[in-house]
């Protein structure tokens, strides 16, 4: 990969990127509020089920599949990534986000990017952008990690460097995880996130929420 | 002490017969107030039976003759309420996914569907997963608008009582809705190499775990009161208009089934099946 490919990566999964994914915590909420997420350990373990289990593996399958995809296969693969949600805060983080990748992307890059769940958005402008999907799958989990560390500072008390060790700690996962699930047909998507995924919907009933999901 | 005869003679040791079972059913509104059968096929070692219902929906009772499912067998079930009918699957006892002695998984394939005005019900009892198992479920559901559906699947992993746990083996069920003819939800769960541990990474302790789908016109109307009984470790959440979504874990069989029966008979609006109840 190139230094321009590298700064492409840097700005699209840069927090200031406007995906908005400041509102989304993916059950984070719900974790923390029911004492299963109370600490940086607990926050580790919480993001690696994400990471292996959950969404993390899911959208990375979902990247390699939308990079090898051909246009008219990116509307089956994105309702497939909504349809996946296990509840309804997770399909709109999932969509409204995608949603503002592609205006931002189609728009600064001037790329015909449809709307589209975000893991599909995000491997159809890698492909668009002649951007490898391994490296553009890694940042798009990298950042999913930072995101969700940056809505625990704001959930438990968790101190700043205490968020950076963590999302440091999961760094070899990222990498381990990435280069095998990014070649995955959709057909290998699956795993065991019950913590994250019933955390997905107990949020929704909590009466008084920091985040969408 | 095996001598090399032995071996030998393990080593080419035939693979035990594979089961093989397949019914379709179709219920039809009936002359009276209750569905009746409209068509039925069975095959191999799957076969239906029909205790006499006192409700207005046909009630089918699943036996799997060949007593579990190991590595290779391979089940299909096909059933469909037809328009304004309604339809009761059950399992007569709960499903065993033994040891698999081979390459292979066992497959269950099951397709259910719900025409205009139809309710469907699909309630099988908890299927149990031994040590070193390989099951690969697949349940396709088709919901024609107005179609009522409730469906739930329960999973043990070994007999606490027995003092059993799976510490190897691969289980995937993969769920897949559509609302007239559109992907409306799919649920891929996969627990593979060592499920309790699994298990354990997302909820200590817990050894049972259930999905449950309700597909009604009043689903929102349900979803406080279920998210009341499914307690601490489970939730629900409504992904579509007429669509709600829960999941939940439990220690064991018991203490699942204790949430379980009584949400599911209040979500299917009727008794459960009688196999149900012990």
């Amino acid at each position: 990969m190139d230094a321009a490919a590298l700064l492409t990566l840097t700005q699209w999964f840069t927090s200031s990127y406007p995906t908005g994914g400041f509102a989304w915590s993916h059950g984070l909420e719900a974790a923390v509020a029911d004492g299963a997420v109370s600490d940086g350990a607990s926050l580790r373990h919480w993001l690696a089920l994400v990471i292996e289990e959950g969404a993390g593996r899911t959208d990375t399958i979902l990247i390699g599949a939308a990079h090898r995809a051909e246009a008219d296969e990116l509307t089956t693969l994105s309702d497939l990534a909504a349809a996946l949600s296990p509840s309804a805060s997770r399909r709109a983080e999932t969509l409204r986000q995608g949603a503002a990748f592609a205006a931002t992307t189609r728009a600064a890059w001037e790329m015909d990017l449809p709307d589209l769940a975000f893991p599909v958005a995000v491997g159809r402008a890698a492909r668009l952008a002649g951007l490898p999907a391994e490296p553009v799958a890694l940042a798009y989990l990298q950042a999913m990690a930072a995101n969700l560390v940056q809505a625990a500072l704001r959930l438990f008390p968790l101190g700043q460097t205490e968020g950076q060790r963590v999302l440091r700690a999961l760094t070899p996962l990222i990498l381990d995880r990435t280069a095998a699930a990014v070649r995955l047909p959709v057909n290998e998507i699956g795993g065991a996130s019950f913590l994250p995924d019933i955390g997905a919907l107990r949020q929704e009933a909590m009466a008084v929420r920091l985040f969408q999901s | 002490m095996l001598d090399r005869a032995t071996l030998a003679e393990t080593d080419r040791a035939p693979a035990p017969p594979r089961a093989r079972g397949a019914v379709r059913l179709s219920a039809v509104p009936g002359p009276r107030a209750a569905s009746v059968i409209g068509a039925l096929r069975q095959e191999g070692s799957l076969k239906l039976l029909f205790p006499r219902g006192a409700g207005p929906s046909l009630e089918a009772v699943l036996l799997n003759t060949a007593g579990g499912l190991t590595a290779g067998d391979r089940m299909d079930v096909a059933a469909e309420a037809m328009p304004g009918a309604a339809l009761t699957l059950s399992t007569q006892a709960a499903e065993r996914a033994y040891r698999a002695n081979g390459p292979k998984p066992a497959c269950s394939l099951v397709r259910l569907s719900a025409g205009e005005g139809a309710a469907l019900r699909w309630l099988p009892q908890e299927t149990i997963l031994f040590d070193g198992c390989a099951l690969d479920r697949t349940l396709d559901l088709d919901l024609a608008p107005g179609a009522r559906a409730l469906v739930a699947e329960a999973v043990i992993l070994g007999r606490a009582a027995m003092g059993e746990t799976v510490r190897r083996g691969r289980f995937r069920e993969s769920w897949t809705v559509r609302t007239d003819g559109r992907l409306a939800f799919a649920d891929r769960l996969r627990l593979e190499g060592d499920p309790a541990a699994l298990l354990a990474r997302s909820a200590p302790g817990h050894a049972a775990f259930a999905s449950i789908l309700l597909a009604a016109p009043d689903a929102a109307a349900r979803l406080d009161a279920t998210r009341a009984a499914l307690g601490r470790h489970g939730g629900a959440s409504l992904i579509a208009e007429g669509l709600m979504f829960a999941r939940l874990t439990a220690p064991d069989g018991l203490a699942l089934r204790r949430i379980l029966v009584p949400l599911l008979e209040t979500l299917g609006q009727a008794d459960l099946p009688k196999v149900w109840r012990l």
